[in-house]
């Protein structure tokens, strides 16, 4: 389907290219793309469907061909017919409002008959076992519903190829691994290509697999399963408890009950527990009911009011910024917007926030959602840094292996907290079962 | 045959038409005659609930209110027996006609636009200006991601305003988040551009160009859109006539 | 004229209307109150509120038809979500546009710079009071009475949509989300 031959790509008003010198054949069967941020992938993607070069004026050099004919003598969409995409963000990739609307949406584009389009729709949904999502609203559904109804659109074009962009990103490992079992029957008839930067999650789905590293391809190979990234616990000495009190929340379909956490300084909490357990609603509780807590939310974005960074620092007290900016590595972005900046740089950013501000407790909402291992690592490290200095850390997260960083565990179910427990929690099968944390492959 | 099955692009231009006439017509019978038919053709026709209506109905009272008595303090000074002095102002009774007449106008100008909003489908409308106003589908389906967008964004705001308390920005009254606001468009905005720009790819990605399409949901112009489109030209012709009289 | 136009900027036109209409509804119950008591003048100062969508949108994409098209979006999706005065918010939405774009077409689709800017809200203030003045009538008021208003729409739609779009758009391009826009093109082909 692709082949690429010295694939050259750089963006416009960039001075290095984000692909160099790309060569490989995509043949049929099921293929994955690995590599870290920024290693071009993402790139590469975007060609393999044509919204690149055209969406954003990128520069080509070298051969690519697309079922057999050079990438620009396609018109638009003509590709689109034969590959069908997945994105990763479930929030930005439909138009309409119902299940049954978006279907619709798409055949129409594909020129489908009128006439044959409920026969289409009801056969790909039962085919995809998803027919009772047929006339619900999507907003509604959640990340992993909706990622099903997106690889359903991408489907009921009948294309040869699927392209899948990072599909797992935003769901936790138990819904990750039912939306491979279900793909993997789902995909039976297509080719896959799937990016992602965390094959584990993947089980033995892929025969193939193609690493890039900073625009290049590295390794190309036939795909083995691989464990996940590891861990360690950070451990440091502990000292004054800290104690706080989580009042119970009433809600029309979600009940909350109240809890206690005792928390040391120098320790690493983790809250566990399925998507919608009522994790970020205790956490969100317990920073609302707390001064002395700093929450970090998932997107780090959300926090910053100023649009510059020593501003944000400097936000809200007198105290002096200069040497936590350089002990942050944010000195020479002194003045740039905060939203300008990388992930990375945007979360230092947030705790140095926390610091100033004199929080005891720094709590994370599910940090590590859409990080490659450079960027969790980083995470790792700030939070032992932040441990070893006196204070405590706490994450709410479904990442089960980034989740060994910590040194005591709770679990959320149905809007109730238990623990504390310990590092043994990892030895007890049902515990974890029961809270949705235990999936074939991992464990 | 009712409002709601009307064709929306018919209704459109009728009310539009209805409305703009309306504009030339300086005597408090007409607009009066415009209400009162309105909604006798909306409880004929249309199976609206008062109640909603009314709701509607409330923010345009006062606006008709304030016209009123705007027009009486600031009216153009005119000839005539000075029926009262208002803060200064000589009122006349041509002075009273015409205020009367432009609060009449702001209460008939609200029936007629309810009468289209409530009977309207705003998905079928956009669906009917793509097929009767040859809407292209481009800005058409822009439309429905925006539509679309709508809650996901209210949401965005919540959050926003929600980890800003946390940061110690004082939002306890709706006086502190109307203050507020400016301080969210960046952060909102921001995020916005990025995904309008996702959404776009996801449109392309599943081959939609703008171009040739097929059409399911097909809104028809039909007789009795006709008919209820000369309804209302009638009223309108009726009022004037009652008007002028 | 559309044509030349990529799907992700029509839908940016569309979703930036959207965050507007998000936040005009935390002003719009305040807005009607304040009506009531003192009239329709109540609404002039902050008129510029709503041609600022048009003025960000054409400095963004600086494309013919930008601050038309987006104007006549913002008020269909407004229509949608249910402001009541339904129909004739689409005409608004059509002869505020006129107004904005005449600015950038008598300059060419070649200046975007803070008078060109400003001289879009003044368009949008021109076409837009022009249609008060048939639809609501002010021909039955006194002169000064007209002229205040006139003044204060044109001043609002001047300094809020024309100024005040400039320095949102430019306080964007900083957080770097405009990148493949033209806006972010034109600053890197001058910087």
């Amino acid at each position: 389907m692709v082949e690429a031959e010295q694939l050259t790509f750089r963006y416009p008003g960039k001075p290095t290219d984000v692909l160099t010198d790309v060569t490989f054949t995509l043949r049929d069967g099921r293929t994955l793309i690995t590599g870290a941020s920024g290693s071009g992938k993402s790139t590469l993607f975007a060609m393999m469907n044509r919204l690149y070069p055209d969406n954003c004026d990128g520069i080509v050099t070298g051969k690519l061909r697309l079922f057999d004919r050079s990438y620009e003598t396609y018109g638009p969409g003509e590709v689109n017919r034969r590959v069908g995409t997945v994105f990763q963000d479930p929030d930005s990739q439909f138009v309409m409002q119902t299940v049954e609307e978006e279907l619709i949406f798409t055949l129409e584009n594909f020129q489908v008959d009128r006439e044959a389009m409920m026969g289409r729709i009801e056969a790909m949904l039962q085919t995809l076992h998803l027919s009772k999502y047929r006339h619900r609203r999507i907003h509604d559904l959640s990340g992993g519903e909706k990622q099903q109804i997106a690889v359903a659109c991408a489907l009921v074009g009948r294309p040869e190829w699927l392209l899948l962009d990072e599909p797992l990103a935003h769901l936790d490992p138990e819904t990750a691994a039912r939306f491979v079992r279900w793909l993997d029957v789902a995909a039976r008839t297509v080719n896959v290509v799937v990016i992602d930067h965390r094959p584990s999650l993947w089980g033995s789905f892929f025969d193939r697999q193609i690493e890039l590293q900073t625009g290049c391809i590295i390794n190309d190979r036939p795909f083995t399963p691989r464990p996940d990234y590891e861990f360690e616990p950070i451990q440091m000495p502990r000292t004054d408890d800290l104690l706080f009190h989580i009042p119970k929340i009433n809600r029309e379909t979600f009940e909350l009950a109240a809890s206690d956490l005792t928390v040391a300084a120098g320790e690493v909490v983790a809250i566990l527990g399925r998507n919608g357990s009522g994790k970020s609603t205790w956490l969100k509780s317990l920073a609302r009911n707390h001064r002395d807590v700093g929450l970090v939310p998932q997107s780090p974005a959300h926090l910053f009011i100023t649009g510059e960074v020593t501003r944000e620092l400097a936000y809200g007290h007198d105290r002096p910024i200069d040497e936590l900016l350089t002990r942050l590595g944010l000195e020479t972005l002194r003045d740039a917007h905060p939203l300008s900046l990388s992930h990375g740089q945007k979360r230092r950013l947030a705790i140095g926030v926390m610091m100033l501000s004199g929080k005891r407790l720094i709590a994370f909402d599910e940090p590590t959602a859409g990080q490659d291992e450079s960027s969790l690592r980083a995470l790792h490290q700030l939070m032992a840094e932040r441990a070893r200095e006196g204070q405590a850390v706490l994450f709410v997260t479904h990442d089960l292996s980034f989740a060994r960083t910590a040194n005591t565990y709770y679990l959320m179910r149905d809007g109730k907290l238990s623990g504390p427990y310990d590092t043994s929690l990892w030895d007890d099968a049902d515990l974890l079962q029961a809270h949705g944390l235990l999936t074939e492959g991992t464990g | 045959m009712t409002f709601h099955e009307m064709n929306p692009t018919v209704k459109f231009v009728t009310v539009t038409c209805l409305m703009f006439g309306l504009a030339f017509m300086f005597n408090p019978w007409t607009p009066l005659a415009v209400f009162i038919g309105t909604l006798v053709l909306q409880s004929l026709f249309a199976n609206v609930s008062w109640k909603r209506w009314g709701l509607f109905m409330i923010p345009f009272l006062l606006t008709a209110i304030g016209t009123l008595w705007t027009t009486l303090v600031f009216g153009k000074a005119s000839s005539g027996e000075v029926v009262f002095v208002l803060f200064g102002n000589n009122v006349t009774e041509e002075n009273v006609m015409l205020a009367v007449t432009l609060a009449l106008r702001v209460l008939a100008f609200t029936a007629l636009s309810l009468l289209f909003t409530l009977t309207t489908d705003p998905k079928r409308f956009v669906y009917s200006l793509m097929q009767q106003g040859k809407l292209s589908p481009k800005i058409a389906y822009s439309v429905f991601v925006g539509f679309r967008f709508f809650p996901i964004l209210k949401h965005e705001m919540m959050q926003l305003y929600e980890t800003h308390a946390l940061r110690g920005v004082r939002l306890e009254t709706r006086l502190d988040h109307v203050r507020h606001v400016p301080k969210l468009l960046i952060p909102l905005l921001a995020g916005s551009i990025r995904q309008a720009e996702r959404i776009a790819f996801s449109m392309e990605a599943r081959a939609f160009t703008g171009d040739k399409r097929t059409t399911y949901e097909v809104v028809p112009v039909t007789r009795s859109d006709m008919l209820l489109a000369s309804l209302l030209l009638l009223l309108f012709g009726v009022s004037v006539w009652i008007g002028i009289r | 004229m559309l044509k030349s136009w990529k799907l992700k900027e029509i839908v940016l036109l569309s979703i930036l209307s959207v965050v507007f209409a998000v936040v005009y509804l935390a002003f719009v119950h305040v807005g009607n109150l304040w009506a009531g008591l003192i009239g329709p003048i109540a609404y002039e100062w902050i008129f510029g509120i709503w041609f600022i969508v048009s003025i960000i949108a054409a400095y963004i994409i600086r494309k013919p038809g930008a601050a038309f098209l987006s104007e006549v979006l913002a008020a269909t999706i407004e229509m949608m979500i249910g402001n009541a005065i339904g129909p004739r918010i689409i005409l608004v939405g059509i002869i505020q546009g006129l107004g904005a774009e005449a600015a950038f077409a008598v300059t060419g689709y070649k200046r975007y710079d803070l008078w060109v800017l400003m001289l879009a809200g003044f368009g949008a203030a021109v076409t837009s009071f022009a249609y008060t003045y048939v639809m609501g009538g002010l021909a039955a008021l006194s002169p000064t009475y007209v002229a205040t208003m006139f003044a204060l729409r044109a001043t609002s739609g001047m300094l809020i949509a024309g100024l005040g779009g400039k320095i949102l758009s430019d306080l964007l391009l900083r957080t770097g989300a405009l990148e493949g826009y033209a806006l972010a093109r034109q600053g890197r082909a001058h910087g």
